[in-house]
């Protein structure tokens, strides 16, 4: 077998196109997919309807909020799309986005009343997606009343200390003047030193006392409002750069890069033996098929497992070039996965190579049945029972999964061994399913 | 089985409903050259890789003594990213012959490849590379050796030059066996003729009784077989 194994190999190494390709192509597929990925799943596209010309910034009782900066916000997470609300309609049925947010005409002046609060609607198809469209929407409703919030509430403890101080203040777009408490208790004092009647300045030391009392409650006042108004605030941190290979993406980008190659070279390893001819040779050896499909998946083995030890070494390179922490000390566990990824996805070629028997037609076939695999296992787990079953079948989604485990869990032990052994499963089942079509290659 | 170098007796081949070979039976004495004949689709490939051990027969006996078979294939089984000492060393290697390398350069030799031995074979001429096709069935000094359609591709010379190669084989005792649609080099080249129609034997026998039965001469072997099988 090792014969073989070192003949493929020399094989490859002699077809230096072939080999480029093996590298580059993965790389690219590998990368586009991680882009396509990423954009699809954190920046969902959302059409945005506003029937009400909302101004950039916006007044509610004198109070400024700056919408517009919000919306740049969230424009970072999801892709607002204004439009016209027939063709927003029309995009949610057609699939072109997966929400709808519709600020209807009016929705300033019911703001401005602040006596009914108006409502932003929210039209979805539904999904994870849509799910998260939902998040995202309500993030945004919610930062647009915690800052009218806020706003609000700093008039209204501005009104407060007028009150205490007296004075001139802004209280929901009108100016009021008020007298304000100290300067009422200097007024009552200044009558109570004038009265020499006990009994008035008893009702008038009742006065200041009320006053004082008032003061000090309104002085509480501010700090507990912010309170109520804030009780739980989140202080958000980033730490790190790019998230393409910040996470799972690495992880993503090394499995494609192995599981495409693999699959490819191994379809085209076994059917290239009846390409070349040899294979009437071959079979004749002792244990011929045994050995020939065994030597299919070592050899693929070794190569997926060369590139993606690259990928890996790469993706880590690279993280650490944007700041963020690449998995380094992981490392040696990631490879162990890759042998077994390797496994399953010579097995699987070699399966391919099989049963399609020519070069071209392998080839072929293995690209075709790996890409909806390599799409499927891109879904997050639990978003899709059926393409969860389906991924479970193919390298791709275990190797992924493993790979994202070994990298970034707290505690990878488990995921290691999970991963491996379902890799091995694998290889086993589509090693004896390609030692089984194996003689069709000699006819 | 008889004293033969290779035999089989009552073979039948059916790939699905299709008969291959039906109740074919063949006997390979030491020192012949035998030519399997016979229009296209007659069985012939078929029963030369049953002979050869690739293919298994769905019933029947083939038996061969401890004797060594090489086989070659009609299409140039070689690996067409490795050179000819390469390939030999590989195939020697997997067939556990002792002292690969040292086989190899002998056939080399032999074969006249010495020249082009280091060149990848996708880079050799269509002949070079039959020669290349053949020195591995040489591999290992075989008693019996089994050609399809080995000249099928060749000019006149190279087929003169591949069957002074294949010679050495009967000189050293064995048997050479191979299949054509050239009926010139069977009455050039064999010392008896098989001659397959639908899978079964239409003829055994020297190529002179053949001639006898077709009612040709020697030079125009060719009349007396197309005169043959259109009577069949």
């Amino acid at each position: 077998m090792w014969r073989l194994v070192a003949k493929d190999l020399r094989v490859l190494w002699r077809s230096r196109v072939l080999v480029v390709a093996l590298v580059a192509y993965p790389l690219v597929f590998a990368a586009i997919v991680a882009a396509v990925a990423r954009e699809a799943g954190t920046r969902p596209r959302i059409a945005f309807v506003d029937a009400d010309h909302l101004p950039a910034v916006v007044e509610v009782g004198g109070a400024r909020v700056d919408y517009g900066a919000m919306l740049r916000d969230i424009r970072r997470r999801v892709n607002v799309v204004p439009m016209p609300l027939p063709r927003a309609r029309s995009e949610l049925a057609s699939g072109g986005v997966v929400g709808v947010v519709i600020v209807p005409a009016g929705f300033l002046a019911a703001l401005r009343t602040t006596v009914t609060p108006p409502a932003v609607q929210l039209e979805t198809r539904g999904g994870p997606v849509g799910d998260r469209v939902v998040r995202e929407v309500q993030a945004f409703v919610y930062t647009l009343n915690s800052s009218l919030q806020r706003e609000l509430l700093a008039q209204n403890v501005s009104y407060l200390q007028t009150l205490v101080r007296g004075g001139t203040t802004d209280v929901l777009g009108r100016k009021v003047t008020v007298l304000g408490l100290d300067r009422t208790a200097a007024i009552v004092q200044q009558e109570r030193a004038r009265t020499t009647d006990p009994a008035a300045r008893a009702r008038l030391d009742d006065v200041l006392g009320f006053a004082h009392d008032a003061t000090a409650a309104l002085g509480l006042a501010a700090p507990a409002l912010r309170a109520v108004a804030h009780p739980v605030t989140l202080h958000e941190v980033r730490r790190g750069g790019g998230d393409l290979l910040s996470n799972r993406g690495l992880a993503v980008v090394i499995a494609v890069a192995a599981v495409l190659a693999g699959v490819l070279l191994g379809a085209g390893a076994l059917a290239s033996e009846r390409e070349e001819g040899v294979i009437g040779r071959l079979v004749r050896l002792p244990r011929a098929l045994d050995r020939l499909v065994a030597a299919t998946i070592v050899f693929v083995t070794l190569v997926t497992f060369a590139i993606g030890a690259i990928v890996a070494v790469a993706g880590c390179a690279l993280a650490d070039l944007t700041g963020a922490s690449a998995p380094w000390a992981r490392l040696p566990a990631a490879l162990v996965v890759l042998l077994a990824a390797g496994a399953a996805t010579g097995a699987v070629g070699a399966f391919v190579g099989a049963l399609v028997r020519d070069l071209a037609g392998a080839a072929f076939v293995a690209l075709a049945a790996a890409l909806p695999f390599l799409l499927a296992g891109l879904v997050p787990g639990g978003a899709a029972p059926v393409l969860d079953a389906a991924g479970a079948v193919f390298p791709f989604a275990p190797a992924t999964h493993a790979l994202a485990g070994v990298l970034y869990d707290a505690g990878p032990g488990g995921t290691l061994v999970r991963g491996v052994v379902h890799l091995g499963l694998l290889a086993l089942a589509f090693g004896g399913g390609a030692r089984l079509l194996a003689p069709r290659l000699a006819r | 089985m008889s004293d033969s170098l290779l035999e089989a007796r009552d073979v039948v081949k059916r790939f699905g409903r299709r008969s291959a070979l039906d109740r074919v039976s063949v006997e390979v004495h030491a020192g012949e050259t035998l030519a399997l004949v016979g229009p296209n689709g007659a069985g012939k490939t078929t029963l030369l890789a049953i002979l050869a051990g690739s293919l298994e027969p769905t019933a029947g006996e083939v038996g061969a003594g401890p004797e060594r078979i090489g086989f070659v294939p009609q299409r140039a089984a070689v690996y067409s990213q490795l050179t000819p000492r390469e390939n030999l060393q590989l195939f020697a290697r997997l067939e556990g012959l002792d002292g690969a390398v040292a086989a190899a350069g002998r056939v080399l030799e032999r074969a006249g490849l010495a020249e082009v031995a280091d060149l990848p074979c996708a880079a050799l001429s269509v002949g070079q590379r039959q020669r290349v096709n053949v020195a591995v069935g040489l591999l290992g000094e075989p008693h019996v050796l089994l050609l399809d359609e080995p000249t099928a591709a060749l000019d006149p010379r190279q087929r003169r030059r591949l069957f002074e190669l294949v010679g050495e084989v009967r000189e050293r005792g064995g048997a050479v066996v191979f299949t054509t649609q050239n009926v010139e080099e069977v009455s050039l080249h064999a010392d008896r003729l098989v001659l397959l129609a639908e899978g079964r034997v239409a003829f055994a026998g020297s190529v002179e009784a053949f001639l006898e039965r077709a009612g040709g001469v020697r030079e125009a072997f060719e009349d007396a077989f197309v005169r043959f099988v259109d009577a069949l």
